[in-house]
């Protein structure tokens, strides 16, 4: 993609993305991020009607009066946006309403935390760690933050999501918000997200395609994976082949569904036949409400 | 033997293990549908085996085994085979048999003296190549079968639809003789040989065996005299070609033996008493023994193309790729 | 220009079953991958699609064509081969059918052409001769040999009664006539046939590729007339069709020309006056020239020109969906 087109695809994800977030999603935003985490702020001298269990006892000791610790509400949070750019969701051009609806979801999470003033930091991976943009405020960070995604090339074809939570970990110092975005065609990242899970709070968000629940009815049609390179003969005409396929599909949902739940991270599958804004609006209401 | 017309072109087989490759291995290669099934680091989505597999499969092997045999046509395959053919004459040689009623005493068992006698002749002419035979049927009358040919596979034919008494009841020897000789008169073979087999004596015909002898020695023809069948009682069984009835009984005949040495020593030929199935052979095997010339020959080599055929089967088997991928399978692409 | 076995064109008829499914793959397949989402419903890809089904399906046919042009067989130019023999064998084919009764030829067709090879014979002392009498079937009724009293003997007994099979198949005369020539001889080799040309069964394309191959001439005697007449039966009354008319048999000279001009022999008609000598006289001439010149000119065969068109079409055809065009199919 060149530069120009670049810039005038950012601009109008960004316009459309800024109308929704205003209009929309700040509010939502906040209210589910406000999150359990509360930051020391001053001890002061005990007031009747404070909650007894603050009593800071070395001090009050020192200063033979009852004194008490006051905290206030971490207001600022960080976002971690775990972007999956593998070849199931980013190479070639067969892949672009998946690829279009990531970075829409990227595009409308990180102008929200701008919004409500926090810092976003981005991690997008292949099999490797294709990019890492440390987590910082403003605008300007944000627009650089969705033109790196939408211009990204992925060097690896693969999806390493255990490496990209490893990396996000180590790089987040205080507890966050870590959004991952991905298809879930991967494995062996159970253990890093179980650690990411105790640590921060997590949200995974699914996207796929109706083609992923169930196959179409075709003749026979050569498919070849762009991750793993293997190459299967479907034979799309035939009602057992396409139950398999159905079958298979539910059953990694399930399990994807179930190994997040375990952990008490949050689930959002996003279709490409539905308008991820709303789908994101809908979520957070949904959490919200809990 | 298979021989190819332009061998060098079936180094163009060599390049059919590439053309697979790239075809059904080659990770570059087209016709494929980019479509995320895997799992990165996982089994993924395994297809099931449907009968699909199978088409595939089946449509793949007949599209290189086509191409194989197509590219084998272009190496112009042939098939040689060499004929000999013979520059000089052989012996000429007809045979006379004796198709009277008696013919049917089954004291050659397993089965009648005709039969025994029909196997002898049809192993001895197996023995020939260029030697043209013949063969006369009497028994009331005479009359010419196969005239001397090399055409042993007619001469063959015709000689297992004679039967016994098709030629009525008698035993016309002279007539025999006199047939055989006038079928040999104007051939310009080096030898020529006339083979009677009879087990009875000369009792029909216009024609007297010693005359027919004599007109066999002037022509030069070499007679062998066959006497067939034992002495003493047989039974006999034979089935009437005119009524459809059949006969059971006994005989007790044989031929005469003084009247057939006379007749051989007018003709200045010879006498076999062939009183069974091996005194027969060995008679035979006394005549093939004698009735040999020395032949020239020279080998020919006859080149049958064999590309139609291949160009056939071919094009039925990409045909065949064909057909299960439009029709069966629906391929897309 | 030959086309030595023109029954194989009628492979080029596979081609409207092969395009019609084709097509049905194409406007199949062009909605089924729009199906699998994403891309595969853009324009671009459609027509890349398009394109590529073009390419592979019509080089796909041309493939098609050449084989069945080289399965043909077609031939042009003659090559010589040596072919060194002496003396001559000569298989006379006699029609026998029922059509061969008619009068148009007196006294009758199978009359004058019993007359005619026994005149012939006579003519050529030295060849080794062989009847094959044919109707729907064939049968060897005397085989090669140099006693022409045989021939002389059956050809008085020449008649429909010879062969049960009905018909006229002179297909069946021309391969029994061709099993009586042993390859095994050393005398070059001749066919006459006799026939009225009416053949009601039977391909003479296969004989004729053999006899060309093994350069065997067939002399063709038209034993009849084009105008034709009624058949006789034995009572006298005329043979009738199956509307109850007197069925009148044509001699058809078009099958007898092609069979000698096919196989280098000559076509005669049974009504031309020197027909005897001209005929024998033609046979020991081809004999002597052969003799002489001690090759004989074969037609060259030129399949593998096409059929080499065919393999390279056919690779090209697979290869069209091998390549990936764009990246993308």
């Amino acid at each position: 993609m060149d530069r120009s087109r670049l810039l005038a695809s950012v601009k109008r994800i960004q316009l459309v993305a800024s109308r929704l977030v205003e209009n929309l999603l700040a509010g939502d935003y906040r209210s589910v991020f406000r999150g359990p985490g509360m930051e020391f702020d001053e001890v002061r001298e005990y007031v009747e009607g404070d909650d007894a269990r603050l009593i800071d006892w070395n001090v009050s000791s020192r200063m033979d009066a009852p004194y008490t610790k006051t905290f206030r509400e971490e207001r600022e949070l960080t976002l971690a946006l775990v972007v999956d750019v593998s070849a199931s969701l980013f190479s070639g051009p067969s892949h672009r309403t998946r690829r279009e609806v990531v970075v829409e979801l990227f595009a409308l999470l990180s102008l929200a935390a701008i919004v409500n003033n926090d810092r976003v930091g981005a991690v997008l991976f292949s099999d490797r760690i294709e990019s890492w943009v440390a987590p910082r405020k403003g605008k300007r960070h944000a627009l650089r933050l969705i033109t790196d995604l939408v211009g990204v090339e992925p060097r690896g074809v693969g999806s390493d999501l255990a490496l990209a939570l490893r990396t996000t970990g180590e790089a987040l110092k205080r507890r966050g918000v870590v959004v991952v975005l991905s298809d879930f065609k991967t494995s062996g990242y159970l253990a890093d997200l179980t650690l990411m899970g105790r640590r921060h709070d997590v949200i995974a968000i699914r996207v796929t395609d109706p083609v992923d629940r169930a196959f179409p009815v075709t003749g026979l049609i050569r498919l070849d994976d762009p991750e793993t390179r293997r190459t299967v003969a479907a034979a799309g005409y035939s009602a057992r082949f396409r139950a398999s396929y159905e079958a298979y599909r539910e059953q990694q949902r399930k399990t994807w569904l179930a190994e997040c739940r375990k952990r008490n991270i949050g689930t959002l599958d996003v279709s490409t036949d539905q308008d991820p804004a709303a789908q994101l609006i809908r979520y957070f209401e949904h959490r919200k409400a809990q | 033997m298979l021989v190819f017309e332009r061998p060098a072109l079936l180094l163009l087989l060599l390049a059919v293990p590439g053309l697979v490759y790239l075809r059904h291995f080659w990770r570059g290669r087209g016709g494929t549908f980019s479509f995320p099934f895997g799992v990165w680091g996982g089994k993924g989505f395994v297809p099931p085996t449907t009968a699909a597999s199978v088409f595939v499969a089946v449509a793949a092997a007949s599209f290189w085994v086509g191409l194989i045999v197509l590219l084998v046509a272009f190496a112009g395959p042939q098939r040689v085979t060499r004929e000999r053919s013979f520059l000089t004459r052989g012996v000429d040689i007809v045979f006379v048999l004796d198709q009277s009623p008696t013919m049917a005493a089954r004291d050659f068992l397993p089965g009648n003296r005709f039969e025994a006698a029909r196997g002898v002749i049809r192993r001895f002419v197996s023995l020939r190549e260029n030697d043209p035979v013949g063969i006369v049927g009497f028994g009331l009358e005479a009359s010419l079968r196969v005239p001397p040919t090399i055409d042993y596979e007619h001469f063959l034919a015709v000689l297992d639809t004679m039967e016994v008494f098709e030629m009525g009841d008698g035993t016309a020897i002279g007539m025999g003789i006199a047939t055989a000789a006038l079928h040999l008169e104007r051939s310009n073979a080096p030898r020529r040989a006339i083979i009677l087999l009879t087990d009875g004596v000369n009792n029909a015909g216009e024609i007297q065996p010693e005359t027919a002898a004599r007109a066999v020695r002037s022509l030069g023809i070499n007679l062998y005299i066959i006497g067939i069948g034992s002495d003493g009682e047989v039974e006999i069984e034979i089935r009437d070609p005119e009524t459809g009835r059949l006969l059971r009984g006994t005989i007790r005949e044989s031929y005469d033996q003084e009247a057939m040495l006379e007749i051989a020593d007018i003709a200045g030929g010879r006498f076999f008493y062939a009183g069974s199935s091996g005194a027969l052979q060995a008679a035979f095997d006394a005549i093939d023994t004698i009735e040999r010339v020395e032949q020239r020959s020279l080998l020919r080599v006859v080149r049958q193309p064999l590309d139609q055929l291949l160009i056939f089967w071919g094009v039925g088997l990409i045909g065949i790729d064909f057909l299960i991928r439009r029709l069966f399978v629906r391929e897309v692409v | 220009m030959t086309v030595e076995s023109p029954r194989v064109l009628m492979g080029f008829l596979i081609l409207v079953p092969v395009i019609a499914l084709q097509v049905r793959a194409f406007l199949k397949g062009r909605s089924e991958i729009a199906l699998l989402g994403a891309i595969w419903s853009h324009d671009t890809t459609v027509r890349l699609y398009t394109v590529k089904w073009f390419f592979s399906s019509f080089v796909f046919d041309v493939f098609l064509v050449f084989a069945v042009l080289a399965a043909a067989d077609v031939t042009w130019g003659e090559r010589p081969v040596e072919e060194d023999r002496s003396g001559l064998d000569v298989v006379i084919a006699l029609d026998v059918s029922h059509s061969m009764l008619a009068r148009d030829i007196e006294p009758s067709r199978l009359e004058r052409a019993v007359g005619v090879v026994r005149a012939m014979t006579r003519q050529l002392p030295a060849a080794r001769t062989a009847l094959v009498a044919f109707k729907g079937a064939a049968v060897t009724v005397t085989p090669l040999t140099e006693d022409g009293n045989s021939l002389e003997v059956v050809l008085d007994g020449v008649g429909p009664g010879l062969v049960s099979a009905p018909g006229t198949n002179i297909e069946q005369g021309l391969s029994e006539a061709l099993r009586t020539l042993p390859e095994a001889s050393f005398a070059h080799r001749a066919i006459v046939l006799l026939s009225d040309g009416e053949a009601l069964g039977g391909d003479v394309d296969g004989p004729i590729a053999e006899l060309r191959r093994r350069g065997i001439p067939v002399m063709t005697v038209m034993t009849g007339t084009t105008a034709g007449s009624t058949i006789p039966t034995s009572d006298g009354t005329p043979v009738l069709d199956r509307d109850g008319r007197p069925a009148i048999s044509r001699a058809d000279p078009l099958t007898l020309e092609r069979i000698a001009t096919r196989t280098g022999g000559a076509f005669f008609d049974v009504a031309s006056p020197d027909l005897v000598a001209e005929l024998s006289g033609s046979l020991s001439r081809f004999a002597v020239i052969r003799g002489r010149e001690g090759f004989r000119l074969v037609p060259r065969r030129r399949y593998r020109l096409f059929l080499g068109v065919a393999i390279v079409a056919l690779l090209a055809s697979s290869a069209v969906r091998v390549v990936r065009w764009r990246g993308i199919v």
